[in-house]
């Protein structure tokens, strides 16, 4: 394995805060926060709030199956920033790693609604299909023509196994991020959660976000513009039983340990740290995170900035987010300008993982 | 780069619990696949699959399946879960607790249920669930792949080793039986109403299976220094999309033949090292074709002498879980010195006569020293594994 950089080329996002990397970056630069709507319903009067996708995208993003429509829309988004044509025919050697909480999640609620009252004889094979986890990236690779290395998560990290397969020279080009699209039982079943658990948790969202990694030495090769360099990227967990997008016990050891690995892995101390983006959308988990933060750097801590106050909690697409959240700030100086930035991220059922990542000075 | 090497096996599946009743199945060339019993056959249009001989009812099930196997794994490796505190936990599957879903999502909103601590529960449950009962705190990956995530969680770990990232993984995949899955694929009028015929000119499809296949993984140096005897190495994987059509194979398999090359070349082995192939070989029209299609392109000529088998007419197809029984099997086969057969052959498939599918009947007394294993999936995700046997194996 070669060991060096990847750097990021393109940008993708579909997100309550914007759509396209422009609106999605200025919306982050200005702090704003992402509009609440009611996902519709069969009990209208008793509403499920979450944080859409902003309008304009061209998806009915309440449709039947609009997780692949997020995801391909975000992913041809960054390869187009990223100047690698599509739809000129097979891409052998541009790779995808896409992770994802519940998946086409629309699709899978009408699929089993419909077994529920009718029978298993009355399955639909195009909606059965549509259902499985994996359906969205495979209709992503083929509406792109990404032939390369493939992979799809489920609430775990993307980016290290985009990473590894660029250091090991696997693959020159690696799109990774995550999407999810929510549905209507999803968000009643993390409400009554969220109201069991007794406090405020940030409001489920919407989202897919995605960025192109390249080996540097290929982005540099064919003078691409760069928006970052990956440096590494760590892990740990604390599993639970229950299924919900926040620690359900003191998360602090693991944060530390995803956190030092992170670093271990980038080849830098805690002084060569900017900033970091916090996996918590609330108070408690904050704690957590925040103690964690002492441990790794003394009382010199870097800044903290929480994306998740600015457009929720979206589930497999919630790192991403958080990378290109880190991009943005760093474009308008929260981060001190040469150094790296790490972004935390907490997944379903207890998978903590870092990404250490050096913005662009350029565009710092 | 440090060497992957398996140095643990566990699995419950339709032809036996535990690796040694596993091995026997493999060798009598023995069907797990018949009647359902824990589901209602009668609410089918055919109702035949595999099912593991364990009673635990369905929200958990899968968690229990992959913890038993997990135990075993650990146990034939002789590791202690709390002596490896870092020890990276990948699995597979493509539906995970999906009757626990049903449970939760199929209801009318109105009418969901109230009482459950943990409704939703993707497969990435079923990760944590096992975490939780070994107390690992390492790594965790969950890969949804569809029938190649349990093949893709054996990559992911065996390069998490060979990188550094962890000194011991566990791997592999659990898939369980539900109305869902049973339904779908039923819908999809791709399973046989009789038996599996893998490379068989009569094949008619599949069947399908539960089952929970794991695998420990340790770095080569930290296996040799406490003196565990390894089964094989993974030397290298390779993994391609199809971009071609969510359920068809592309005829020519041109996704399939980029993954074997991608896996020859990930292990720094020539075509010609290649001594047996253990092939996805689903039984479906569209399957074997283009898969025999890919290992032509890859080895040529070559590939009338190379044994090409597939055990899912015996084991069934367990879609997430497949690759890493199927890695299990080859870990078996290379220990042992023996092919496992493709059961239920009469006829090859059509274009492929003359080929070695290894008929219905076990080889045994065959030294292997380099196996690819194939595992490719809807949505055209393909996965290929190479093993390799221990230096001085067999």
């Amino acid at each position: 394995m070669s060991w060096g950089p990847a750097v990021i080329t393109g940008r993708g996002v579909l997100s309550p805060l914007g759509n396209g990397w422009p609106s999605f970056a200025e919306a982050v630069r200005e702090g704003r926060t992402a509009p609440v709507a009611s996902f519709p319903s069969t009990l209208p009067d008793d509403p499920v709030a979450y944080h859409p996708i902003a309008e304009g995208a061209g998806i009915d993003s309440h449709g039947r199956d609009p997780l692949a429509a997020m995801a391909t829309a975000a992913i041809a988004q960054g390869l187009a920033e990223a100047g690698i044509e599509t739809g000129q025919g097979p891409l052998d050697d541009v790779g995808l790693v896409m992770n994802t909480g519940f998946g086409p999640s629309q699709a899978l609620e009408m699929h089993l609604e419909q077994l529920w009252s009718k029978g298993p004889l009355a399955a639909r094979p195009a909606l059965f299909v549509g259902t499985l986890l994996s359906m969205p990236a495979g209709k992503a690779a083929i509406s792109l023509g990404l032939r390369g290395s493939s992979g799809v998560t489920n609430a775990s990290d993307p980016f290290q196994l985009a990473l590894d397969w660029i250091r090991a020279g696997r693959e020159r080009t690696v799109v990774a991020g995550g999407a999810d699209c929510l549905s209507a039982k999803t968000l009643r079943h993390h409400r009554r959660l969220a109201s069991e658990s007794g406090s405020e948790r940030a409001s489920l969202a919407q989202g897919a976000a995605f960025v192109v990694l390249e080996d540097a030495a290929s982005a540099g090769g064919r003078g691409a513009a760069t928006y970052g360099e990956l440096l590494g990227c760590g892990a740990a967990s604390l599993p639970q039983r229950v299924n919900v997008p926040w620690p359900t016990g003191d998360a602090s050891d693991a944060f530390a340990r995803s956190m030092a690995e992170a670093l271990r892995d980038a080849g830098l101390a805690p002084e060569a740290i900017a900033g970091v983006c916090l996996a918590a959308g609330d108070d408690a988990a904050c704690a957590d995170e925040r103690y964690a933060l002492e441990g790794v750097f003394g009382a010199e801590a870097p800044v903290t900035l929480s994306p998740k106050t600015l457009f929720g909690e979206a589930l497999g697409a919630s790192g991403a987010l958080g990378l290109l959240a880190a991009l943005a700030w760093a474009e308008c100086g929260r981060f001190e300008a040469g150094k790296a930035v790490l972004v935390n991220t907490f997944e379903l059922g207890g998978s903590i993982s870092t990404l250490v990542v050096r913005p662009t000075e350029a565009q710092a | 780069v440090s060497n992957a090497v398996i140095t643990g096996l566990g699995i419950v599946s339709p032809i036996g619990n535990g690796k040694q009743a596993f091995l026997g199945g493999l060798r009598a060339g023995r069907s797990g696949l018949g009647p359902l019993r824990r589901l209602d056959p009668e609410r089918f249009r055919i109702g035949i699959g595999g099912e593991v001989d364990d009673e635990t009812p369905g929200p958990e099930r899968g968690a229990v399946l992959a913890l038993r196997a997990c135990r075993e794994a650990l146990d034939d490796a002789g590791i202690d879960p709390p002596a490896a505190p870092g020890m990276a936990l990948a699995l597979g599957s493509g539906a995970g607790e999906m009757i626990a879903m049903e449970e939760a999502l199929g209801p009318p909103e109105a009418e969901l249920p109230r009482d459950y601590a943990s409704p939703l529960q993707p497969p990435s449950a079923v990760t944590s669930k096992v975490a939780l009962e070994l107390g690992l705190r390492g790594r965790l990956v969950t890969f949804v792949n569809a029938c190649a995530a349990g093949a893709q969680a054996i990559a992911c770990a065996s390069d998490l080793v060979r990188a550094g990232r962890a000194e011991v993984a566990l791997a592999g995949g659990v898939e369980i039986l539900s109305t869902m899955v049973l339904s779908g694929f039923e819908a999809l009028r791709a399973v046989s109403r009789d038996v599996v015929r893998p490379f068989d000119a009569g094949r008619t499809g599949i069947q399908l299976s539960e089952l929970a296949a794991f695998v420990v993984l340790e770095d080569a140096r930290r296996a040799s220094g406490r003196g565990a005897e390894p089964y094989a190495t993974i030397d290298g994987s390779g993994t391609s999309a199809d971009a071609y059509h969510v359920t068809r194979p592309e005829a020519a398999g041109a996704g399939a033949a980029l993954a074997l090359r991608r896996a020859l070349g990930d292990a720094g082995l020539e075509a010609d090292a290649i001594d047996y192939v253990n092939a996805h070989g689903t039984a479906t029209p569209q399957n074997d074709p283009a898969e025999m299609a890919a290992i032509v392109d890859v080895f040529g000529e070559r590939t009338r002498a190379l044994p090409v088998s597939s055990t899912k007419g015996m084991l069934g197809h367990a879609l997430g879980a497949s690759g890493a029984a199927e890695v299990v099997a080859c870990a078996l086969a290379m220990k042992h010195g023996f092919l496992p057969p493709t059961i239920n052959f009469a006829q090859p498939i059509e274009g492929y006569e003359g080929f070695d599918f290894v008929p219905n009947e076990a080889r045994e007394g065959v030294r292997l020293r380099h196996v690819a294993s194939n595992a490719f999936a809807f949505g055209g995700h393909n996965v290929v594994l190479m093993l390799s046997a221990p230096e001085g194996g067999a």
